[in-house]
């Protein structure tokens, strides 16, 4: 079968793929004189600005809410990243393409493994601002660890399926785009699902939008853990189930259309 | 036939590329589309030089990508047995921002080789490429002579029995396409194929030992280069001359 060759290919060639994931980063920042310091300081700006901006609006105390905000942030930015970036993982690397008969999910795994560099920087800063703000891990935070293999394997199939349909259909990264700016608002990430209603009591609106939005259980996985709780066994079933899901359709496109690709590009 | 007779070998048999036009949705079975190649075909043994002779838009350079992979023909088939490099683009897998130095290892894993691989052959690539210090410079301060030089000399030290080489020479100097095309004899010297499209006919005769005039898809010639080149000039000149004859009636129309 055309998928699975290509998928196994390149997941021979891991090693290849990851080095050229690094190396990106570093060019990426090159001509800056800050350089690859700038993963650091802009995410410690943004989640320690919002978190200050919100938890004023919600009342919450500041160096709990940055908390909760930046391991938030550490989440989001990776799935958003591999989301919109996912669309044009194939397209990007035109050149490459039309050059050999290379695979394509090789592309898929370069990029996963670039935001899985980027998230692991971006956890660190979390930590640092967090244990700053006095903050102190429980046992909880080994959670943090399959967390974020979920996250990676959800991210392969999700990428694998992007990719594909962003080349042939170029609205598809645009509606993508769309979605995910609407998500950010709708995801528990810089505003708290309880932070209104809990002395209502019941499901709050909020906290209904919480359950039945599905990026609020990939964020849950990883947060959780960190913020000293297990996250809840529905969450790890449907960011599992939703990751298996995208594998599926990733891989059915990639069959169905991976060898023809080169024409749409 | 013994074994050194039919390897390396490269065939194409009325092969037939169709482009989609129409979107995802609209496309059928076969689907609606253009043919860039209409049924071409021809077979190359060991040791043989196949240039690509054809106007803008004949069908080289797609001809080109059928044969290394890319395109997958429509209908017809490709017959590969050995390694194939190919070389259609002179700045693809070339990052602007990383040095020659560390280009080489992002287009050599590209290639297809491993670290120790292009490690072994780092110190030849570089001499060749004749960068010297430039090496450590990032790419973008490069001209673009430079630039086909560094990508010349690694796609070259790829060990391959088939070479496939697009139009890109034109960047370098006299010297540097003189010393590429005593490396490209040098490679298939050893009873290996090249396949090259370029406009210069005079480097493609200095390389080339038959060739295929593609127009509009089809192969109208096939046969020995000196023959082909013959053909396709007196092809283009009566292309002009019939151009020259419209534009003569069109004038003598306008002056009525």
């Amino acid at each position: 079968m055309y998928a699975l060759q290509d998928f196994f290919g390149a997941l021979k060639d891991i090693r290849a793929w990851s080095y050229l994931a690094m190396k990106q980063i570093q060019f990426d920042y090159r001509r800056n004189l800050l350089g690859t310091s700038w993963i650091i300081l802009s995410f410690a700006l943004t989640s320690g600005g919002l978190g200050w901006l919100l938890a004023q609006l919600q009342g919450r105390s500041i160096p709990e809410h940055v908390t909760y905000v930046a391991f938030g942030f550490v989440v989001w930015n990776f799935v958003l990243a591999c989301v919109t970036e996912g669309c044009t993982a194939l397209t990007r690397n035109r050149s490459l393409l039309l050059q050999s008969p290379i695979g394509r999910s090789g592309f898929v795994f370069s990029l996963v493994l670039k935001k899985l560099y980027l998230l692991g920087f971006n956890l660190l800063t979390a930590v640092v601002l967090a244990l700053i703000l006095g903050w102190r891990p429980s046992m909880t935070v080994i959670a943090i660890l399959p967390g974020i293999l979920v996250l990676t394997y959800t991210a392969v199939g999700t990428v694998t399926a992007f990719a594909v349909i962003g080349t042939v259909l170029r609205d598809f990264s645009e509606l993508v785009a769309a979605i995910m700016r609407l998500a950010f608002f709708f995801t528990p990430i810089i505003w708290y699902a309880n932070a209104r209603f809990d002395r209502v009591g019941g499901d709050s609106p909020l906290s209904l939008l919480a359950r039945y939005n599905p990026f609020s259980h990939f964020i849950e996985i990883v947060r959780g853990g960190a913020l000293g709780y297990w996250p809840a066994w529905e969450s790890w079933l449907i960011t599992l189930g939703i990751g298996t899901l995208a594998l599926i359709i990733g891989l059915g496109v990639l069959q169905w259309l991976g060898r023809r690709l080169v024409f749409w590009l | 036939m013994s074994a050194s007779n039919d390897f390396p070998y490269l065939a194409a048999k009325d092969v037939v590329v169709r482009y989609p036009i129409a979107s995802i949705f609209q496309q059928g079975r076969d689907g609606a589309g253009y043919d860039a190649l209409k049924g071409v075909s021809f077979e190359l043994k060991p040791g043989a030089r196949l240039g690509l002779i054809g106007r803008n838009g004949s069908g080289k350079s797609t001809l080109l990508r059928t044969l290394a992979g890319v395109f997958p023909p429509s209908s017809g088939e490709v017959v590969v047995r050995g390694e194939r490099a190919s070389v259609f683009s002179k700045t693809s897998g070339f990052v602007p921002n990383a040095t020659g130095y560390e280009n080489i290892f992002l287009r050599g894993t590209m290639l297809g080789l491993n670290f120790k691989q292009i490690e072994a052959k780092l110190d030849e690539i570089i001499a060749f490429s004749e960068l010297g210090d430039w090496i450590h410079q990032p790419l973008y301060r490069y001209s673009s002579g430079m630039t086909l030089r560094l990508a010349f000399s690694i796609t070259t030290c790829v060990e391959a029995d088939i070479l496939l080489l697009d139009e890109w020479l034109g960047a370098g100097d006299v010297d540097f396409v003189e010393k590429a095309r005593l490396r490209m004899l040098e490679l298939v010297e050893n009873a290996g194929i090249l396949v090259l499209a370029t406009h210069n006919l005079n480097l493609m005769r200095g390389i080339c030992d038959q060739a295929l005039v593609l127009n509009e898809g089809v192969a109208t010639y096939y046969d020995d280069i000196n023959e082909a080149v013959r053909f396709y000039n007196k092809d283009r000149k009566s292309q002009i001359e019939a151009a020259r004859t419209n534009l003569a009636q069109a004038e003598t129309l306008n002056t009525l």
